[in-house]
């Protein structure tokens, strides 16, 4: 019954206006937070005067009112009190008053033995409030003397046990993964639009937090309560138990589900700690790395970023592409002995081994390539393991199998496991039944009144033998019963005065009561009822509150500013929408806006029944019959949507097809949802409609901004988009959307491309000559970086939309040259090339100058000395190839420096060249005799080639085939 | 004869005043200097006499040429434009198309000057193309010429002793024809001292040079929301050595970078994070522009001290301007969507007056609404603030890059890629040249200790200007928050006490009771009217009031 003094401060604050808030906000940011704070959870001040039991969060009931206290209680704070906690379910009413509450249907608790176990039944049937406060579950023990009260629960618990048998907790395992990914999802999905945030949004966050805490819909002691399995299997479908739709589908997969269950149960694994059980647990165990490595062999020396289970052999928990590197571990389980191959494909490396044994080695710097290894196994387990890395650039793994008589496929997920860390609840016990407590549970089931409000499900119900007056019959000014103060034998749900005097208002004027509520008023009570204002505002009501607004977020970072990860506002939504289209919404998971991380939940037909109908009825306003479509209309439409027109695909998606800029809504759902007079009102002036909306209007002032099509008249341009757009799927693509290549090709001289290159980096310079032979400059490191054979490269990722994102060479035979500063001084000739380059080890990129044939000579320095970088390319058998001709110019004499040709798994030399994985070939002509030099290096080979000491200027001719 | 040169539109009387006058005629005498075009065009004798409306002239001039050539409809197009503008702000200042080259995505990032009279103009597929005779009214024959391609989203162009520079995404370069073909042969990095991924929101705005010599480029965040890269969210000067000199913090997603008169650096910032609205920013070294997203690179601005204070979400700026010395607050706003959507590029009218009469004051564009806003600011408690105002609309597409040439008209270049706008063409280049009639307009917009003082360019109707009926003022400000934009809070409406019109007739004072600190002050005049009874052609003005006039 305490009262936190957050909600002390609120009563005093009582109502003071937006204007004396705006005054304070003003005077420092510590008292403006802190205000703010205090409008978004202005509800508290109104529902602390009708606190349900004591704690504030309980008088919300779940419905975290926020701002709706500015235009005062929705609904009357009385009959919310006498639906919400079921009042009629023992006191009879009229239909008519029943369809005007709304009352809340309490958990059906067919399978309450499996899903919660008997130590927090046992402790919340002895004091509710306490197992969980803010519960409208009422003490209906009160009064008993401690053993009469404990035989009782005693005898409850028994009998709830016995309805779904036994339930020895099944051990979870534990995965630090899971739990990262439930606890993302708690906070993005929209259970913290009622629950409480566990984690801060963001930076300074923590404030909100605890704030919060005292203002959401408690959780109680779930690591007590339940199992992941349980959990999870409750969070798919929390309807099935709780069909009042007020905690409502959140639409999880079952993935997602365990996820968030073993995240929002994690005090299960951290207490039992190393010492626990270990336990099988489905899917592998993966350690993730972020370190460089050449080859798998490096993972030994490394300490994992993160660690966690998985489901398959799958980079999915990396955090960044390139340096990184896994290990997944676990056990493979065989129903029949047979011959196995296994194929590991993989960018770079990886090894898979089976019980110890190596039998894929696919280790190693390379593109995506495919090995395998045959063996016998025998039925039954067998350890499996596989190391993976990826040096730079690509980065991809996949393992499958065949069975000797069956085809390739992945490795079933269901024969892979791991020993893990367990999860079981806390304060384990063990129920044994026994028969005579279980009828003696079952009795008090029925005489406590337990039954009146839950339904055990079909076969099982037991009817209630708790006699009470009808509510019709109930005299406010004589209070007793569950009004007066709590003595035995009467529900005691603790009601402060306030709640008291609300109930008795509303009892005592039973008319009111009854009356129908207008589609209006069903709309705004459904929407308290359900909570739907903690993420939509109405008419000035609702909406996010401001520390809960940091929780809607968009997936993957989409700009589409609020409207990308506030759900819409739903003011006139019943004009908006097409009538068949709200059901959709509410009852068949329809949603068209896969950018927002919150999802619309699923609260049930039984909670959302007549919903619809109401929201039509309240703002609707009569159709105005459409024109007729001219022939030519849709055709006009189309121009108007794609590229020439007002490029509404420059934001928009379409029918799948991404947009141009932005993944703003999908122009081919337009139809199927919205009422053509909406649309057309929109159109002209969107923000007039949603404001703070980044649609610009394209007929500013009604006047049409593009004159062209259909002469610049705005109704007949409207008129035609939603023409295009009534085909809904079958609308075809407009111009523009599809990509198409913009390939650059030499011709008479080189083509340069200084654009984001794969493999060649941020800075990368492209460039093709007409040869047909290519190259990529990596200006951030100074190094050449990539050489290909053929068609130069495709412009049109970065020319037909924003211009993100690395684009491959387009041609064949791509080589990529190795990474590090193409010269070192070596100490001596098993020293390590250097890992530094760039700016790091103090190279400046100094541009390029166009020889007479326009072909680019890098230019660029180091520790004093310039170096020019020239390629000239050169028509060859069967593939051309380039001539480089590296010049250095230092102003004192140089020092004795290397240059690093190549780095390979192999180098030979084969008739004066230099053979490089038996594909590369190059040739040099070095000044003073010098040559060449091919050392072997942690497993790989270098060619090194020594620069000239003899002055102050060097020069090294290499001829590059490949 | 020089009657011919005098705008048409002054009434349809006047257009039969010059009724007689054959079509021809005025094509030649308006081309002026430029024979060829009226010898290609050939154009037949053609009477204004009977023709009342743009269709019937238009349809009589095609008429009378059966296979009109593009010079001819160009020319046509461009008179009828001239004699019959389509909106009132036509009657001003008129805006002209140039044929692009055939077949090239020129979309325009930067534009600049050359010493040999040419317009530069980078795209942002890489390319210099070199414009010549830019001057041409109408521009009936564009010669363009490819100066340099290759090059990575150039978005600032600056001339200096022989070089061209240019702002890359990733560096700063200076390009140079040496062998005097025409194009570019050497291309020298001047600076690359900041980072940048794969992301496409890594914008770099180059500066013309400020009077030290330096260019300043500021560097958009790496997305809405994070600084991954070395100086994303900064600006950074580049000294004539080329080395760079970390100045500001704070940048959001710029839009275009420019000096006004006193050669003080400016730059807009967009809508976004800790952006309630588009504004225009004053870049002053050390100062903080207002997105904390990039603070995390003070460690390597040494010479700007350690990391600043960060500001708190779901404040107010100003709140946050008095606990934070280094936070400069906005010194316009564009209110979000009345004024625009997406500020970016802009110039300060120096032509002394062969742009109309707003010298010395900023045109800004804005990329969604295909439009230029004009800024006026004035220096209160020793920093910028002011007024923006609508000034013209109706570009082909999102204006980008926006350049005053020598002779004081404005070229705008346009985009739509990426980012819709209005106008409906992918790209363009234009030339706004004034009329020679500047519209009735406020002239600029002056804080006082007790309110306003408004200057306009003709002189007002003092019954109507005085009439505190004739105005509407609001004010509002915008939530200071890490999420994307924000409504317009605090709203208030203060009262005008008191109007007195100066005797002249070109100035009133505005005496108003309820001045917002840190507001937009949005006043709406729409019964003032000027001596001659017209009514402004903008009646609008969105005043940012950071700090109060002493």
């Amino acid at each position: 019954m305490r009262a936190p003094a957050f909600v002390a401060w609120s009563l005093r604050r009582g109502g003071q206006t937006s204007a004396n808030e705006s005054n304070l906000m003003k005077q420092t940011g510590r008292v403006h937070a802190w205000c703010r704070w205090a409008a978004a959870l202005g509800a508290l001040a109104v529902l602390s005067r009708l606190p349900l039991m004591g704690a504030v969060p309980a008088a919300s009931r779940g419905v975290v009112l926020g701002p709706v206290v500015r235009s005062g209680p929705v609904v009357p704070a009385g009959e919310l009190l006498l639906g919400e906690l079921n009042c009629v379910a023992c006191h009879a009413a009229d239909a008519a008053v029943l369809a005007r509450v709304s009352p809340r249907q309490a958990p059906v608790l067919a399978d309450v033995g499996a899903r919660v176990t008997p130590q927090y039944l046992r402790a919340f049937l002895s004091d509710p409030r306490a197992a969980k406060p803010g519960t409208p579950m009422p003490d209906l023990l009160r009064g008993l003397d401690a053993g009469a009260k404990s035989a009782a629960v005693d005898a409850l618990v028994q009998f709830l046990g016995s309805l779904t048998g036994t339930n020895v907790p099944v051990p979870a395992g534990y995965s630090p993964h899971l739990v990262e990914q439930g606890k993302v999802l708690y906070h993005s999905v929209g259970c913290v639009a009622c629950h409480a945030p566990q984690a801060p949004a963001g930076e300074g966050g923590a404030e909100a937090v605890a704030t919060l805490a005292e203002a959401s819909v408690p959780l109680g002691d779930l690591a007590r309560k339940t199992t992941v399995q349980e959990l999870a299997r409750f969070l798919q479908n929390p309807l099935q138990a709780r069909p009042s739709g007020r905690m409502p589908s959140m639409n999880l997969t079952p993935g997602e589900a365990i996820a968030v269950a073993t995240y929002l149960l994690r005090a299960q694994a951290e207490s039992t700690g190393p010492q626990g059980p270990a336990v099988r647990v489905p899917g592998l165990q993966f350690e993730y790395f972020e370190k460089l490595m050449r080859d798998t062999g490096g993972i030994d020396s490394a300490v994992p970023t993160a660690t966690g289970s998985i489901d398959q052999f799958s980079l999915s928990p990396k955090k960044r592409n390139e340096q990184i590197a896994f290990r997944f571990t676990g056990l493979l389980t065989l129903t029949r002995s047979n011959t196995y191959t296994f194929f590991v494909t993989a960018d770079d490396g990886a090894r898979l081994w089976i019980d110890g044994r190596l039998v894929v080695d696919n280790d190693g710097v390379h593109p995506p390539q495919e090995k395998s290894g045959k063996l016998d196994l025998g039925a039954g387990e067998h350890s499996i393991a596989l190391s993976y890395f990826n040096e730079y650039a690509g980065g991809e793994l996949s393992v499958a199998w065949q069975e000797t008589g069956r085809p390739k496929r992945a490795i079933p997920a269901a024969l892979l496991s791991h020993v893990g860390r367990s999860m079981i609840p806390l304060g384990a016990e063990t129920l044994t039944l026994d028969p005579a407590k279980v009828a003696r549970g079952r009795e008090l089931f029925a005489s406590l009144g337990c039954a009146a409000c839950h339904r055990l499900g079909p076969g099982g119900e037991v009817p209630s033998s708790l006699k009470a007056p009808a509510l019709a019959s109930l005299d406010a000014a004589k209070p007793g019963g569950c009004l007066a103060d709590p003595r035995s034998g009467v529900p005691a749900f603790g009601l402060s005065d306030e709640q008291r005097s609300a109930l008795r208002g509303v009892v005592s004027s039973p008319a009111s009561l009854a009356a129908p509520l207008d589609p209006g008023s069903l709309v705004t009570r459904r929407m308290t009822l359900l909570n739907c204002f903690a993420c939509h505002s109405r008419d000035g009501i609702g909406g996010p509150v401001e520390a809960r607004a940091e929780y809607f977020t968009t997936v993957d970072k989409a700009d589409l500013g609020d409207e990308g990860r506030i759900p819409p506002h739903l003011n006139r939504v019943g004009d908006k929408l097409r009538a068949d289209w709200i059901p959709k919404v509410l009852l068949q998971k329809a949603a068209v806006r896969p950018y927002m991380a919150t999802r619309m939940p699923q609260f049930g037909a039984e909670a959302v029944g007549g919903l619809a109908e109401a929201i039509v009825k309240a703002d609707a306003t009569p159709e105005t019959p459409a024109p007729e479509a001219g022939p030519t209309d849709a055709k006009f439409g189309r121009q108007l949507v794609g590229a020439g027109g007002l490029s509404c695909i420059a934001c928009h998606r379409f029918g799948g097809h991404n947009s141009l800029g932005i993944p703003a809504l999908d122009l081919t759902t337009v139809s199927e949802r919205l009422r053509r007079d909406w649309f057309l009102k929109y159109l002209p002036d969107p923000a007039a409609l949603r404001p703070g909306t980044r649609m610009p209007s394209f007929w500013p002032e009604g006047k049409a901004a593009n004159r062209e099509i259909l002469g610049g008249e705005t109704r007949r341009q409207l008129e035609a988009i939603w023409t295009f757009l009534s085909a809904g799927k079958g609308a075809k693509v407009p111009d523009g959307l599809i990509p198409t290549g913009i390939e650059l090709v030499a011709s008479q001289e080189p083509v340069i491309y200084r654009h984001f290159i794969e493999g060649a980096g941020s800075r990368a310079i492209g460039v093709g000559y007409p040869e047909k032979a290519n190259l990529a400059f990596d200006a951030n490191n100074l190094r050449l970086a990539l050489l290909w054979h053929g068609r130069f490269i495709d412009a049109g990722k970065h020319r037909r939309d924003r211009g993100a994102g690395y684009e491959p060479p387009l041609g064949d035979d791509v080589i990529r040259l190795p990474e590090g500063p193409p010269f070192a001084r070596l100490e001596g000739p098993a020293r390590p090339w250097p890992g530094d380059a760039g700016k790091a080890a103090g190279y400046q990129m100094k541009g390029y100058r166009l020889d007479d044939r326009r072909r680019p000579i890098f230019l660029y320095t180091f520790d004093g000395i310039a170096v020019e970088d020239s390629f000239v390319a050169v028509p060859r058998e069967p593939e051309p190839g380039f001539v480089r001709t590296l010049s250095l110019r230092s102003e004192s004499v140089l020092p004795p420096l290397w240059f690093r040709a190549a780095v390979g798994e192999s180098i030979e030399l084969k008739g004066g060249a230099y053979v490089v994985d038996g594909h590369i070939s190059l040739k040099f002509t070095l000044e003073g005799g010098a040559r060449p030099q091919i050392r072997k290096m942690s497993g790989r080979y270098e060619l090194l080639v020594p620069v000239s000491t003899t002055g102050q200027e060097a020069k090294i001719v290499e001829e590059i085939l490949w | 004869m020089v009657t011919l040169f005098e705008p048409l539109w002054r009434g349809s009387l006047a257009r039969v005043t010059y009724a007689g006058v054959p079509l021809v005629a005025c094509l030649a005498l308006f081309l002026g200097g430029c024979p060829r075009a009226g010898a290609a065009a050939g154009l037949p004798s053609l009477h204004y006499t009977r023709l009342a409306t743009r269709a019937e002239t238009e349809k009589a001039a095609l008429a009378a040429e059966p296979n009109p050539s593009a010079d001819y409809k160009g020319l046509l197009q461009d008179r009828l434009d001239q004699d019959f503008p389509a909106t009132e702000e036509d009657k001003y200042y008129r805006i002209l198309t140039f044929k692009l080259p055939d077949g090239v995505q020129l979309e325009p990032g930067a534009l600049e000057w050359m010493p040999d009279g040419r317009l530069a103009i980078s795209t942002r597929i890489g390319d210099i193309w070199m414009l010549e005779n830019p001057l041409e009214t109408p521009p009936l024959h564009p010669r363009w010429s490819l100066f340099a391609s290759g090059l990575h989203e150039v978005l600032g162009l600056a001339y200096r002793d022989g070089w061209l520079y240019c702002t890359q995404r990733g560096e700063v370069s200076r390009l140079k024809d040496t062998r005097g073909s025409g194009r570019a042969d050497r291309f020298e990095t001047v600076n690359d001292d900041w980072g940048i991924g794969g992301d496409y929101h890594e914008y770099a705005f180059g500066s013309k040079f400020d009077r030290e010599g330096n260019m300043w480029v500021v560097l958009c965040l790496t997305g809405s929301f994070t600084s991954d890269n070395l100086y994303r969210g900064w600006c950074l000067r580049i000294t004539p050595e080329g080395k760079s000199i970390p100045t500001c913090s704070g940048v959001r997603s710029p839009g275009g970078i420019g000096m006004n008169a006193a050669g003080d650096m400016f730059f807009t910032d967009n809508q976004g994070p800790w952006n309630g609205a588009c504004s225009l920013k004053h870049l002053v070294p050390g100062d903080f522009m207002g997105n904390p997203d990039g603070n995390k690179w003070y460690p390597m601005a040494t010479n700007l001290g350690p990391k600043i204070l960060s500001p708190k979400s779901g404040s107010r700026m100003m709140v946050e301007a008095k606990r934070i010395p280094q936070l400069r607050p906005p010194a316009v706003y564009f209110p979000y969507p009345k004024m625009g959507q997406s500020a970016s590029g802009f110039l300060c009218d120096l032509s002394k007056g062969r742009f109309g009469g707003f010298q010395e004051q900023l045109f800004v564009g804005d990329q969604t609404h295909s439009t230029l806003m004009r800024v006026s600011m004035e220096k209160v408690q020793g920093r910028y603030q002011g007024a923006c105002f609508p000034f013209r609309e109706g570009f082909a597409s999102g204006c980008l890059s926006v350049f005053q040439g020598p002779d004081g008209s404005a070229f705008v270049g346009g985009t739509d890629r990426g980012w819709g706008a209005r106008g409906g063409k992918p790209y363009s280049l234009q030339h706004l040249v004034w009329n020679g009639v500047t519209p009735f307009e406020i002239h600029e917009m002056h804080l006082k200790p007790d309110g306003f003082e408004l200057t306009f360019t003709e002189p007002v109707d003092p019954a109507t200007a005085g009439a505190v009926a004739s105005y509407k003022i609001e004010t509002y400000t915008y939530i200071y928050q890490s999420n994307y934009g924000s409504p317009e809070v605090d709203k208030t409406t203060p009262t005008i006490t008191g109007i007195t019109v100066a005797p002249d007739g070109r100035s009133l004072r505005l005496k108003i009771d309820g001045l917002q600190e840190g507001h937009v002050h949005e006043l709406h005049l729409p019964g003032v009217r000027s001596a001659q009874g017209q009514p402004l052609l903008h009646p609008a003005a969105y005043y940012t009031l950071n700090y109060f006039a002493q």
